[in-house]
């Protein structure tokens, strides 16, 4: 496939129907149609082909203000069942792949908020939460609603300091910031709605506090606590500081 | 102690938490540094019940204990056919700190023997509420006396 493959913006892929040949022809993608109905490791290159060119594209031929429609289409992501590209009593292995190929496909879209690195090492973070080994039965994958709450919070903040991440058991994604003995954790739920929770020490003694709100107002809400502390690696922050 | 089902853990026994690795505190290297709150969050279909295993159900020092019971918890989920992963832990609480913790939101938590046929330790921490954040990292943070991976555990 062409490194500088340019697909247009309306193009849009619907992973819930068949893909033909002649489509995934012109994303470059053509080498990997058989893939896509296979258990296979062509599922993972025509996702990666797919992701690729979308990423082309934003990087070579899209406008400027369509950062703002993007952005705004994270507002109404996707349903989940378009994202998904998988047949009736798919393997966990599947269901796996398909939820963090789906996440990635769902960052493309926000890609120029990120530093390659930064969108890196979140994939990488992604992939070891689905680790097939580790998965806990019953446990629901990361939902993409879910996910794009986590993106808008990110592209607001705008953390110098990546957060660990987590999963609850429903499939919302967890993030976690940590400094010596002080964290703030925060869940990202559907619809745009966020819930945190901090601790600071002071003198050795923990004081604890807790918020919901919807993600727009989720830097207002952390404001009374000193986000620097949390989201920069700036000297001297620590227990008790600044 | 006589270890009768539906009885109440003493307070100065402890009680094992299984922590799947998506709850572990990681930062951003994916380095383990704690326990999510997360890991003490009961499902939804759990009706607030959290299930542990007791550590002094079984003889033994501390090592022998832990030994043990992580290798029934082992052998429990084999037979419903699930795994433990490599990377998994298991947190060990104060059954005293515990209820003290949860104490402040005034739930009247209760940690209770249950034992079933293939899980003999089997126990429940009863009314822990699932939504509130501030108590569940409290659990996990504070709540703690140690953190051991599956992994080095024989």
């Amino acid at each position: 496939m062409p490194a500088n493959a340019v697909v247009p913006y309306s193009k849009k892929i619907d992973f819930a129907a068949p893909v033909a040949g002649h489509e995934l022809q012109s994303l470059g993608a053509g080498d990997f149609l058989t893939g896509l109905n296979d258990r296979s490791l062509d599922r993972e290159c025509a996702y990666s082909s797919i992701a690729s060119s979308m990423f082309s594209s934003v990087a070579f031929g899209e406008e400027t203000n369509s950062i703002e429609r993007r952005i705004a289409a994270l507002k109404s992501p996707p349903a989940p069942s378009s994202l998904t590209y998988f047949v009736q009593d798919a393997s966990i292995e599947d269901r796996l792949f398909d939820a963090t190929a789906a996440a990635k496909i769902l960052t493309s879209q926000v890609a120029m908020h990120l530093e390659s690195e930064w969108r890196q090492k979140l994939f990488r973070q992604l992939d070891s939460l689905h680790d097939p080994e580790e998965w806990e039965s019953g446990d629901l994958p990361l939902q993409q609603s879910s996910f794009a709450t986590f993106l808008k919070a990110i592209c607001q903040i705008k953390p110098k300091k990546r957060p660990g991440l987590g999963l609850s058991s429903g499939g919302h994604l967890i993030a976690a910031w940590i400094t010596k003995r002080d964290r703030l954790t925060i869940e990202f739920l559907p619809s745009d709605g966020v819930r945190w929770a901090l601790s600071k020490h002071h003198d050795d003694e923990a004081e604890r506090f807790a918020g919901q709100t919807k993600v727009a107002r989720l830097v207002e809400s952390l404001a009374p606590y000193q986000p620097e502390f949390w989201f920069s690696y700036e000297k001297g922050t620590g227990e008790g500081s600044p | 102690m006589k270890k009768v089902p539906g009885k109440d853990l003493p307070d100065s026994d402890h009680v094992v938490r299984h922590v799947p690795w998506g709850r572990l505190l990681r930062d951003e290297d994916d380095n383990v540094v704690g326990v999510l709150g997360e890991a003490f969050a009961p499902r939804p279909a759990d009706n607030s019940a959290l299930s542990v295993n007791w550590l002094e159900f079984y003889d033994g020092d501390w090592k022998t204990r832990l030994d043990t019971t992580v290798n029934a918890f082992r052998a429990n989920r084999k037979l419903d056919g699930k795994k433990v992963g490599l990377q998994s832990a298991f947190a060990i609480g104060n059954v005293a700190k515990i209820k003290s913790i949860c104490g402040v939101s005034s739930r009247g938590v209760r940690i209770v023997f249950a034992p079933s046929r293939n899980n003999p330790s089997h126990s429940v921490i009863r009314n822990i509420p699932p939504d509130d954040m501030t108590l569940l990292d409290t659990l996990a943070t504070e709540g703690l006396v140690a953190l051991v991976r599956n992994s080095d555990i024989p």
